[in-house]
Protein backbone atom coordinates (compact mmCIF):
# COMPACT_ATOMS: atom_id res chain seq x y z
CA UNK A 1 0.00 0.00 0.00
CA UNK A 2 1.80 3.32 -1.03
CA UNK A 3 1.39 6.37 1.10
CA UNK A 4 -1.08 8.47 -0.27
CA UNK A 5 -3.96 5.66 -0.19
CA UNK A 6 -3.14 5.53 3.68
CA UNK A 7 -3.56 8.97 3.39
CA UNK A 8 -6.42 8.65 1.81
CA UNK A 9 -7.84 5.93 3.74
CA UNK A 10 -7.27 7.87 7.25
CA UNK A 11 -9.02 10.93 5.50
CA UNK A 12 -11.93 9.03 4.62
CA UNK A 13 -12.42 7.50 8.44
CA UNK A 14 -11.35 11.48 10.00
CA UNK A 15 -14.89 12.86 7.40
CA UNK A 16 -16.82 10.35 9.10
CA UNK A 17 -15.65 11.55 12.26
CA UNK A 18 -15.64 15.03 11.44
CA UNK A 19 -19.38 14.53 9.99
CA UNK A 20 -20.16 12.53 13.51
CA UNK A 21 -18.86 16.31 15.15
CA UNK A 22 -20.52 18.58 12.66
CA UNK A 23 -23.96 17.25 14.27
CA UNK A 24 -22.44 18.53 17.24
CA UNK A 25 -20.98 21.52 16.75
CA UNK A 26 -22.48 23.64 14.19
CA UNK A 27 -20.02 26.36 13.91
CA UNK A 28 -17.04 23.58 12.61
CA UNK A 29 -19.57 22.53 9.88
CA UNK A 30 -20.14 25.80 8.74
CA UNK A 31 -16.27 26.38 8.70
CA UNK A 32 -15.93 23.17 6.87
CA UNK A 33 -18.22 24.36 4.16
CA UNK A 34 -16.71 27.44 3.91
CA UNK A 35 -13.59 25.75 3.77
CA UNK A 36 -14.31 24.05 1.13
CA UNK A 37 -16.03 26.69 -1.21
CA UNK A 38 -12.51 28.81 -0.74
CA UNK A 39 -10.67 25.77 -2.40
CA UNK A 40 -12.79 25.32 -5.15
CA UNK A 41 -12.39 29.27 -5.47
CA UNK A 42 -8.41 28.99 -4.96
CA UNK A 43 -7.63 25.95 -7.53
CA UNK A 44 -10.10 27.49 -10.60
CA UNK A 45 -8.42 30.98 -9.96
CA UNK A 46 -4.63 29.12 -10.14
CA UNK A 47 -5.36 26.12 -12.06
CA UNK A 48 -1.71 25.05 -11.60
CA UNK A 49 -1.57 25.17 -7.60
CA UNK A 50 -3.07 21.98 -8.25
CA UNK A 51 -0.64 19.89 -10.12
CA UNK A 52 1.94 21.53 -7.59
CA UNK A 53 0.31 20.58 -4.43
CA UNK A 54 0.26 17.19 -6.27
CA UNK A 55 3.46 16.87 -6.82
CA UNK A 56 4.14 17.83 -3.52
CA UNK A 57 2.72 14.73 -1.91
CA UNK A 58 4.13 12.51 -4.92
CA UNK A 59 0.65 12.22 -7.02
CA UNK A 60 1.63 13.20 -10.71
CA UNK A 61 -1.48 15.19 -11.90
CA UNK A 62 -3.28 18.28 -10.08
CA UNK A 63 -6.46 16.38 -11.63
CA UNK A 64 -5.74 13.49 -9.79
CA UNK A 65 -5.32 15.47 -6.67
CA UNK A 66 -8.42 17.17 -7.34
CA UNK A 67 -10.20 14.04 -7.60
CA UNK A 68 -9.30 12.40 -4.48
CA UNK A 69 -10.15 15.71 -2.44
CA UNK A 70 -13.56 15.26 -4.05
CA UNK A 71 -14.15 11.81 -2.77
CA UNK A 72 -13.58 12.97 0.31
CA UNK A 73 -15.68 16.22 0.22
CA UNK A 74 -18.36 14.15 -1.65
CA UNK A 75 -18.37 11.32 1.32
CA UNK A 76 -18.07 13.59 4.17
CA UNK A 77 -21.48 15.76 2.52
CA UNK A 78 -22.86 12.70 2.14
CA UNK A 79 -22.16 11.87 6.07
CA UNK A 80 -23.54 15.03 6.88
CA UNK A 81 -26.66 14.39 4.88
CA UNK A 82 -27.71 10.92 6.30
CA UNK A 83 -26.53 12.32 9.66
CA UNK A 84 -29.10 14.82 9.76
CA UNK A 85 -31.89 12.58 8.27
CA UNK A 86 -31.35 10.06 11.47
CA UNK A 87 -31.82 12.78 13.61
CA UNK A 88 -34.76 14.35 11.83
CA UNK A 89 -36.53 10.50 12.01
CA UNK A 90 -35.50 10.55 15.80
CA UNK A 91 -37.77 13.78 16.13
CA UNK A 92 -40.56 13.00 14.04
CA UNK A 93 -40.71 9.29 16.07
CA UNK A 94 -40.91 11.46 18.89
CA UNK A 95 -43.60 13.57 17.46
CA UNK A 96 -45.70 10.62 15.75
CA UNK A 97 -45.65 8.64 19.66
CA UNK A 98 -46.97 11.95 21.63
CA UNK A 99 -49.40 11.73 18.59
CA UNK A 100 -50.28 7.88 19.51
CA UNK A 101 -49.97 8.18 23.16
CA UNK A 102 -52.33 11.51 23.39
CA UNK A 103 -54.74 9.43 20.80
CA UNK A 104 -55.09 6.25 22.79
CA UNK A 105 -58.32 4.93 23.48
CA UNK A 106 -59.55 2.55 25.28
CA UNK A 107 -62.49 -0.13 24.20
CA UNK A 108 -65.13 -0.96 26.23
CA UNK A 109 -63.96 1.16 28.72
CA UNK A 110 -64.04 5.34 28.92
CA UNK A 111 -63.32 6.70 26.03
CA UNK A 112 -59.89 8.58 25.55
CA UNK A 113 -57.63 7.89 28.17
CA UNK A 114 -55.33 10.59 27.81
CA UNK A 115 -51.85 10.93 29.61
CA UNK B 1 -48.49 -11.12 38.61
CA UNK B 2 -50.62 -7.84 38.69
CA UNK B 3 -50.91 -5.46 35.64
CA UNK B 4 -49.65 -7.22 33.27
CA UNK B 5 -49.88 -5.76 29.72
CA UNK B 6 -49.48 -7.55 26.55
CA UNK B 7 -47.85 -4.66 23.72
CA UNK B 8 -49.18 -6.11 20.19
CA UNK B 9 -47.58 -4.19 17.36
CA UNK B 10 -49.11 -4.20 14.02
CA UNK B 11 -48.89 -3.24 10.81
CA UNK B 12 -51.52 -3.98 7.82
CA UNK B 13 -52.61 -7.49 10.00
CA UNK B 14 -56.13 -7.05 9.33
CA UNK B 15 -58.54 -10.31 10.38
CA UNK B 16 -55.03 -11.91 11.86
CA UNK B 17 -54.87 -9.12 14.28
CA UNK B 18 -58.33 -9.70 15.44
CA UNK B 19 -57.70 -13.28 16.11
CA UNK B 20 -54.28 -12.72 17.66
CA UNK B 21 -56.21 -10.41 19.96
CA UNK B 22 -59.04 -12.94 20.82
CA UNK B 23 -57.25 -15.12 21.56
CA UNK B 24 -55.25 -13.56 24.00
CA UNK B 25 -58.47 -12.24 25.77
CA UNK B 26 -59.29 -14.93 28.23
CA UNK B 27 -55.88 -14.70 29.95
CA UNK B 28 -57.22 -11.39 31.57
CA UNK B 29 -54.11 -9.34 30.58
CA UNK B 30 -54.34 -5.51 29.72
CA UNK B 31 -54.23 -5.76 25.97
CA UNK B 32 -52.76 -3.04 23.81
CA UNK B 33 -52.88 -3.05 19.94
CA UNK B 34 -50.24 -0.43 18.40
CA UNK B 35 -51.56 0.32 14.70
CA UNK B 36 -48.28 1.36 13.54
CA UNK B 37 -50.09 2.98 10.49
CA UNK B 38 -51.40 -0.09 8.74
CA UNK B 39 -53.18 1.44 5.31
CA UNK B 40 -56.69 0.56 6.51
CA UNK B 41 -57.26 1.84 10.22
CA UNK B 42 -58.19 -1.21 12.11
CA UNK B 43 -59.72 0.77 14.78
CA UNK B 44 -63.43 -0.47 13.77
CA UNK B 45 -62.43 -4.04 13.09
CA UNK B 46 -61.35 -4.05 17.09
CA UNK B 47 -63.81 -1.45 18.57
CA UNK B 48 -66.25 -4.04 20.30
CA UNK B 49 -62.74 -5.60 22.18
CA UNK B 50 -62.52 -4.56 25.88
CA UNK B 51 -58.20 -3.30 24.62
CA UNK B 52 -56.07 -0.29 24.56
CA UNK B 53 -55.58 0.99 21.54
CA UNK B 54 -53.00 3.29 19.53
CA UNK B 55 -52.52 4.49 16.64
CA UNK B 56 -48.70 5.63 14.95
CA UNK B 57 -50.15 8.06 12.02
CA UNK B 58 -47.54 7.31 9.49
CA UNK B 59 -45.70 3.76 9.34
CA UNK B 60 -42.46 4.07 11.45
CA UNK B 61 -41.13 0.47 12.03
CA UNK B 62 -41.82 -1.79 14.63
CA UNK B 63 -39.42 -0.94 17.31
CA UNK B 64 -40.98 2.46 17.38
CA UNK B 65 -44.36 0.69 17.85
CA UNK B 66 -42.97 -1.22 20.84
CA UNK B 67 -41.53 1.70 22.36
CA UNK B 68 -44.85 3.41 21.96
CA UNK B 69 -46.93 0.58 23.90
CA UNK B 70 -44.05 0.39 26.62
CA UNK B 71 -44.23 4.05 26.67
CA UNK B 72 -48.32 3.75 27.22
CA UNK B 73 -48.35 0.56 29.22
CA UNK B 74 -45.16 2.24 32.03
CA UNK B 75 -47.92 5.24 32.31
CA UNK B 76 -50.41 2.94 33.14
CA UNK B 77 -49.02 1.59 35.91
CA UNK B 78 -47.53 -1.64 33.89
CA UNK B 79 -45.50 -3.60 36.00
CA UNK B 80 -44.79 -6.28 33.22
CA UNK B 81 -44.65 -6.07 29.48
CA UNK B 82 -44.98 -8.92 27.34
CA UNK B 83 -43.95 -8.33 23.55
CA UNK B 84 -46.34 -10.45 21.48
CA UNK B 85 -46.52 -10.82 17.61
CA UNK B 86 -49.84 -9.82 15.73
CA UNK B 87 -49.34 -12.57 13.24
CA UNK B 88 -50.19 -15.96 15.42
CA UNK B 89 -46.50 -16.64 15.47
CA UNK B 90 -46.51 -16.75 19.42
CA UNK B 91 -48.50 -18.92 21.89
CA UNK B 92 -50.28 -17.29 24.29
CA UNK B 93 -49.75 -20.69 26.54
CA UNK B 94 -46.03 -19.30 26.77
CA UNK B 95 -46.81 -16.36 28.73
CA UNK B 96 -47.10 -18.03 32.32
CA UNK B 97 -43.24 -18.68 32.12
CA UNK B 98 -42.35 -15.30 31.27
CA UNK B 99 -44.48 -13.99 34.10
CA UNK B 100 -42.89 -16.50 36.09
CA UNK B 101 -39.34 -16.00 35.22
CA UNK B 102 -40.16 -12.27 36.33
CA UNK B 103 -41.33 -13.20 39.63
CA UNK B 104 -37.92 -15.54 40.28
CA UNK B 105 -36.20 -12.35 40.06
CA UNK B 106 -35.28 -11.41 36.07
CA UNK B 107 -35.41 -7.88 34.81
CA UNK B 108 -35.85 -9.05 31.10
CA UNK B 109 -37.34 -12.84 29.82
CA UNK B 110 -36.69 -13.22 26.49
CA UNK B 111 -37.99 -16.34 24.22
CA UNK B 112 -35.39 -18.87 22.65
CA UNK B 113 -36.11 -20.95 19.91
CA UNK B 114 -32.79 -22.74 20.04
CA UNK B 115 -33.59 -24.62 23.97
CA UNK B 116 -35.40 -27.54 23.13
CA UNK B 117 -34.84 -29.44 19.83
CA UNK B 118 -38.90 -30.13 19.37
CA UNK B 119 -38.54 -25.86 18.85
CA UNK B 120 -35.82 -25.82 16.72
CA UNK B 121 -37.23 -28.48 14.31
CA UNK B 122 -40.06 -25.82 13.56
CA UNK B 123 -37.53 -23.33 12.20
CA UNK B 124 -37.12 -23.62 8.73
CA UNK B 125 -33.73 -24.76 7.76
CA UNK B 126 -32.33 -20.94 5.81
CA UNK B 127 -33.89 -19.41 8.91
CA UNK B 128 -31.76 -20.96 11.74
CA UNK B 129 -28.66 -20.08 9.44
CA UNK B 130 -29.73 -16.99 9.33
CA UNK B 131 -30.89 -16.93 13.38
CA UNK B 132 -26.60 -18.60 13.84
CA UNK B 133 -25.35 -15.64 12.10
CA UNK B 134 -27.79 -12.73 14.12
CA UNK B 135 -26.47 -14.46 17.34
CA UNK B 136 -22.52 -13.87 16.32
CA UNK B 137 -23.19 -10.00 14.99
CA UNK B 138 -25.78 -9.53 18.33
CA UNK B 139 -22.63 -11.08 20.76
CA UNK B 140 -20.23 -8.92 18.98
CA UNK B 141 -22.07 -5.49 19.03
CA UNK B 142 -24.28 -5.91 22.51
CA UNK B 143 -21.61 -8.48 24.43
CA UNK B 144 -24.45 -10.54 25.30
CA UNK B 145 -24.19 -14.46 24.19
CA UNK B 146 -28.15 -15.65 23.80
CA UNK B 147 -28.94 -18.77 22.36
CA UNK B 148 -31.70 -16.65 19.69
CA UNK B 149 -30.68 -13.70 18.32
CA UNK B 150 -33.83 -12.16 17.42
CA UNK B 151 -36.80 -13.38 19.10
CA UNK B 152 -39.70 -11.29 19.32
CA UNK B 153 -41.19 -12.85 22.06
CA UNK B 154 -39.84 -10.90 25.72
CA UNK B 155 -41.34 -9.86 28.63
CA UNK B 156 -39.92 -6.99 30.70
CA UNK B 157 -40.82 -5.96 34.02
CA UNK B 158 -40.57 -2.72 35.66
CA UNK B 159 -36.83 -1.47 36.00
CA UNK B 160 -36.53 -2.76 32.45
CA UNK B 161 -39.65 -0.45 31.31
CA UNK B 162 -37.75 2.02 32.94
CA UNK B 163 -34.58 1.11 31.44
CA UNK B 164 -34.95 0.59 27.64
CA UNK B 165 -35.81 3.47 25.34
CA UNK B 166 -35.73 2.42 21.87
CA UNK B 167 -34.09 4.51 19.08
CA UNK B 168 -33.92 1.90 16.55
CA UNK B 169 -37.40 2.59 14.77
CA UNK B 170 -37.10 -0.85 12.32
CA UNK B 171 -35.71 -4.59 13.03
CA UNK B 172 -32.37 -3.29 14.50
CA UNK B 173 -34.17 -2.87 17.95
CA UNK B 174 -33.85 -6.73 18.65
CA UNK B 175 -30.33 -6.09 19.16
CA UNK B 176 -30.87 -2.50 20.34
CA UNK B 177 -32.19 -4.05 23.42
CA UNK B 178 -29.79 -5.75 24.33
CA UNK B 179 -27.36 -2.94 24.38
CA UNK B 180 -29.43 -1.24 26.69
CA UNK B 181 -30.24 -4.81 28.70
CA UNK B 182 -26.54 -4.79 29.27
CA UNK B 183 -25.86 -1.31 30.06
CA UNK B 184 -28.80 -0.92 32.65
CA UNK B 185 -27.53 -4.31 34.23
CA UNK B 186 -30.46 -5.70 33.91
CA UNK B 187 -30.34 -9.49 34.64
CA UNK B 188 -31.99 -12.02 31.56
CA UNK B 189 -33.50 -15.01 31.70
CA UNK B 190 -34.31 -17.07 28.71
CA UNK B 191 -37.41 -19.18 28.23
CA UNK B 192 -38.15 -21.81 25.66
CA UNK B 193 -40.94 -20.95 23.64
CA UNK B 194 -42.66 -22.71 20.33
CA UNK B 195 -42.85 -20.63 17.37
CA UNK B 196 -45.51 -21.28 14.80
CA UNK B 197 -44.72 -20.48 11.03
CA UNK B 198 -47.31 -20.61 8.82
CA UNK B 199 -47.44 -19.60 5.39
CA UNK B 200 -48.89 -16.21 6.35
CA UNK B 201 -46.27 -15.29 9.34
CA UNK B 202 -43.01 -16.54 6.60
CA UNK B 203 -44.77 -14.42 4.32
CA UNK B 204 -45.10 -11.25 6.20
CA UNK B 205 -41.49 -11.93 8.38
CA UNK B 206 -38.93 -10.93 7.38
CA UNK B 207 -36.75 -11.84 4.05
CA UNK B 208 -32.99 -13.24 5.14
CA UNK B 209 -31.41 -9.74 2.51
CA UNK B 210 -33.25 -7.67 5.57
CA UNK B 211 -30.71 -8.92 7.96
CA UNK B 212 -28.49 -6.76 5.99
CA UNK B 213 -29.88 -3.90 6.86
CA UNK B 214 -29.95 -4.62 10.25
CA UNK B 215 -26.14 -4.82 10.39
CA UNK B 216 -25.87 -0.89 8.46
CA UNK B 217 -28.67 -0.22 10.77
CA UNK B 218 -26.74 -1.10 13.94
CA UNK B 219 -23.46 0.49 12.55
CA UNK B 220 -25.01 3.80 11.67
CA UNK B 221 -26.14 3.89 14.98
CA UNK B 222 -22.98 3.36 16.68
CA UNK B 223 -21.08 6.04 15.17
CA UNK B 224 -23.71 9.04 14.64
Amino acid sequence: MSWIQVILIVGLVLMGFLAWLVLRNKLFGRLFFILQFVLGVVFVIWPDLSTRCANLIGIGRGTDFLLYLLILFVYFSGMCILAKFRQIERRQTLLIRQLALRGAVKFGGPKNVSL
Amino acid sequence: MKNVYVVIPSYNEGETLRRTVESLLPCGYEIVVVDDGSREDPHGMLADLPIHYLRHPINLGQGAALQTGMDYAKAQGAEAVIHFDADGQHDKNDIPQFLAALEAGADVVIGSRFLRESDLAQVPKGKRLVLRCARIVNGVFTGMWLTDAHNGFRALGRKALEAIDLTENRMAHATEIMSQIRAAKLTVKEVPVTIRYTDYSQAKGQKWTNSLNILIDLILNKIM
